[in-house]
Formats: C-alpha cells, sequence, structure tokens
C-alpha cells in the first residue's frame, strides 16, 4: 500500500483507540510506486505532528520513516528506535480514566 | 449605504447579475434574502452589520441548483474570504459571483476580532485596521504539553454533538461529511469520542478556515473552536507559506501530490 494512502484518519482512529505510537512506513523520495504518494504523506505527517503537539498527545508519538524493499535491516532498525521512543515517553495519555467520559 | 443600494439597484436592473444575496429586516430580525430585480423595492429593507450570517454557505445552496446563474453578494471581509475559498475549491464559479463589499466598523472588528476586516473593495463603510487576537493561542502554546492535553480534553468533553460547528461554517461544502461516519468515529455516545471527532475537523480545517469565528459563536456548549483552527492555519502557513481566504487560484499544500516545501507546485 503506497503511504499516500495513510489517511490522517487513520493516524487519528489509532491514536483514538489508544495506540501509544504510529509509524508510517514509506517509499524514499522520489521512488514511490506511484511517483508522488509519499511527498503527501510528508506533507500531511509534518502538520498531523504538530497538531499533536498542540493538543498535548505529543509529536514524537508520530514518525514518518523512508525505508525501501530491500532494506529489512533499515525497516528493523527504524521500528526498534521507534519503539525505545515510545517506551521512554510512556503510554498514550488518551485512555486514562480521567478522559474516559464527560 | 446609499452607495450601496445604487451598485446593487444598477446591477439588477442593467447588469447581467439575476440576484444578489444579502440581509433583510424581516419582522424586526436580520434574515438571508435574494434581491432580484421584479422586486426592487425589497432593497429598502437591506441591512447590513445588523447580524452575522454564513451568507456565502447561503448563496452556495442556491448556486448547487443553478451553477450557472450569474449571482452578487453583500460581502464583508469574512464573507470575500469564503467566497474567494469556495472559488479556489471549484464549489462556485468565480466568473459568476460578483461582491458587493461592505467595510465593518471598528467595533464590529474588535467584536470578531476580525483579521481583515474589509473586503477587497467596498461600497459601504470605512477601512478599520485589523484585530489580530492571538491571545488565546500565545496562551495555550506557553503551557506545558500535559497541561494542553488536560485543557483540550476538557474543552472537547463540553461538546454535545449538535453539529452546529459544521453546519454554520462557510467552509464545510462538503455533501457527505467525515464526522457522520460511523467507522470513525462511534455513535450513540455525549460528548462525541474524543480527541478524534475535534481533530479530525481540526485537521479538515487547516487549509480551509477563514477565520470568521461563526462556530465559535455557534457553539453552544463555549468550545474555544476558533483557537484550536486558528492554530492550524498558522501552521500551514508556517510550514506552507499558504494561508486560505486569500486567493482563488491554485491549490492547498495538502490538496496535491508532490513537494509543497523546498520548490515550486509540483505534479498535479
Ligand atoms: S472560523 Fe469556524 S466557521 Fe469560520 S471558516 Fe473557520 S472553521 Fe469555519
Ligand atoms: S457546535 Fe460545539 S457542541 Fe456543537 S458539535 Fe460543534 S463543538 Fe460540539
Ligand atoms: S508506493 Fe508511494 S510511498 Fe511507497
Amino acid at each position: 500500500m503506497c503511504s499516500g494512502r495513510v489517511s490522517p484518519h487513520f493516524v487519528l482512529k489509532a491514536f483514538q483507540k489508544g495506540a501509544d505510537g504510529v509509524i508510517i512506513a514509506a517509499c524514499h523520495l522520489g521512488e514511490c510506486h506511484y511517483q508522488k504518494g509519499n511527498y503527501l504523506t510528508a506533507k500531511r505527517v509534518d502538520v498531523l505532528r504538530d497538531m499533536l503537539k498542540f493538543v498535548g498527545i505529543g509529536e514524537d508519538r508520530l514518525r514518518l520513516e523512508y525505508i525501501a524493499t530491500s532494506e529489512s535491516d533499515k525497516l528493523s532498525r527504524s521500528f526498534t528506535s521507534f519503539t525505545e521512543q515510545i517506551r521512554t515517553i510512556g503510554p498514550s495519555p488518551i485512555k486514562r480514566k480521567e478522559f474516559a467520559r464527560g | 449605504m446609499d452607495r450601496l443600494r445604487e451598485g446593487i439597484r444598477d446591477a439588477l436592473t442593467e447588469g447581467p447579475v439575476a440576484g444578489v444575496m444579502g440581509l433583510i429586516l424581516d419582522g424586526g430580525h436580520p434574515r438571508p434574502h435574494l434581491f432580484t430585480k421584479g422586486r426592487i423595492e425589497d432593497l429598502d429593507r437591506l441591512v447590513v452589520g445588523e447580524a452575522r450570517y454564513p451568507l456565502a454557505a447561503v448563496l452556495l445552496k442556491v448556486l448547487r441548483n443553478d451553477l450557472d446563474a450569474h449571482l452578487g453578494i453583500v460581502a464583508r471581509g469574512c464573507d470575500e474570504r469564503a467566497i474567494l475559498e469556495l472559488v479556489r475549491n471549484v464549489q462556485l464559479n468565480g466568473e459568476r459571483v460578483v461582491v458587493f463589499g461592505v467595510a465593518c466598523s471598528s467595533e464590529q472588528a474588535s467584536a470578531c476580532q476580525c483579521p481583515q476586516p474589509y473586503p477587497s473593495s467596498h461600497l459601504s463603510g470605512e477601512r478599520v485596521a485589523p484585530v489580530s487576537d492571538s491571545e488565546g493561542l500565545d496562551r495555550l502554546d506557553r503551557l506545558s504539553e500535559e497541561e494542553r492535553l488536560q485543557y483540550w480534553m476538557d474543552q472537547f468533553g463540553k461538546c454535545i454533538k449538535c453539529y452546529g460547528c459544521r453546519n454554520i461554517c462557510p467552509m464545510c461544502f462538503c455533501t457527505t461529511c467525515t464526522l457522520d461516519e460511523d467507522d470513525l468515529i462511534q455513535t450513540g455516545t455525549i460528548p462525541p469520542e474524543k480527541p478524534i471527532f475535534h481533530l479530525i475537523r481540526a485537521f479538515h480545517m487547516a487549509e480551509r478556515c477563514i477565520d470568521c469565528g461563526l462556530c465559535e459563536a455557534a457553539c453552544p456548549s463555549g468550545i474555544p473552536l476558533r483557537t484550536l483552527y486558528k492554530k492550524m492555519r498558522n501552521v500551514v502557513t508556517t510550514r506552507f507559506g499558504f494561508t486560505p481566504g486569500i486567493t482563488k487560484e491554485g491549490k492547498g499544500p495538502l490538496q496535491y501530490l508532490g513537494d509543497g516545501k523546498f520548490g515550486e507546485q509540483e505534479g498535479h
């Protein structure tokens, strides 16, 4: 699936469901199978990160990585470092009891 | 005001304009009205500045039924920004919409905290200085992330899901709405799932909101919606140099594939 198909709605839904972090893997710029899907993703991620920061969820819970299909080592490195980063930040605040209702 | 009435009368009687959208005093209450050649005398009841209405949205409703109709609109600064943005989003035909401009008074401008209280040209009123209100935003930006989260979750928790914000917004022109999507936002709860309900709307407004403030004025729960959308506007302006409501041409940065950060608009 092209990263350009990752609607901002998917990202917000993941956070709503309690995801502690969301990572989007895209082809390198200039190498998108659909030519420019990843440029759009990059722009959306920038805006989403600013929004997450502004509402206090935290921009570092969302990351975009450019990983080619041949770069399995980069894939695993990115996921590991993102997991570590999220562990440091801690669990998502959205599911906290105090925010549950009303 | 006389120049405005005259301008509209001339356009209706001599020009190609079939009707002009404006406000009329009806039983003491201002409401939208389409002035036409057949009932020129209605112009005596034309009012400006009595109330704020999403007039551009009303015009859009009329034009949806007749895309080629040549219509005019009595427009304040905010109305004109809405028109420009609707043209840019290919909802209105810019060649067919004639603006009869009205500049707002300084009292109105400060009541609305208006970033541009006048249209590009006007037949009534005098231009006064914009009122820039970044106080609410600055205060929030100074808080810690944890405090901001508390703040917004409290605010979103007040929402009664009346859809007033969406329904009054002149930029909410879509005919189907994500906020009605059951798969995305769980139904049957009040407040609606938070923060997703408000963040979806905020994201959509990022390259569209013309900062008219109607949503916040309409919200029965007093949620500072304008501050949220103002932030999103600022984000898009800072990152991509694009501000909605200024030009009727081109695409917003999130509306095309390709890079909007480092160079010219690429691709399509
Ligand atoms: S201020 Fe509110 S009503 Fe006005 S354009 Fe922006 S979101 Fe829509
Ligand atoms: S107008 Fe206010 S209460 Fe109504 S849906 Fe919008 S934010 Fe919620
Ligand atoms: S195919 Fe578009 S980002 Fe990979």
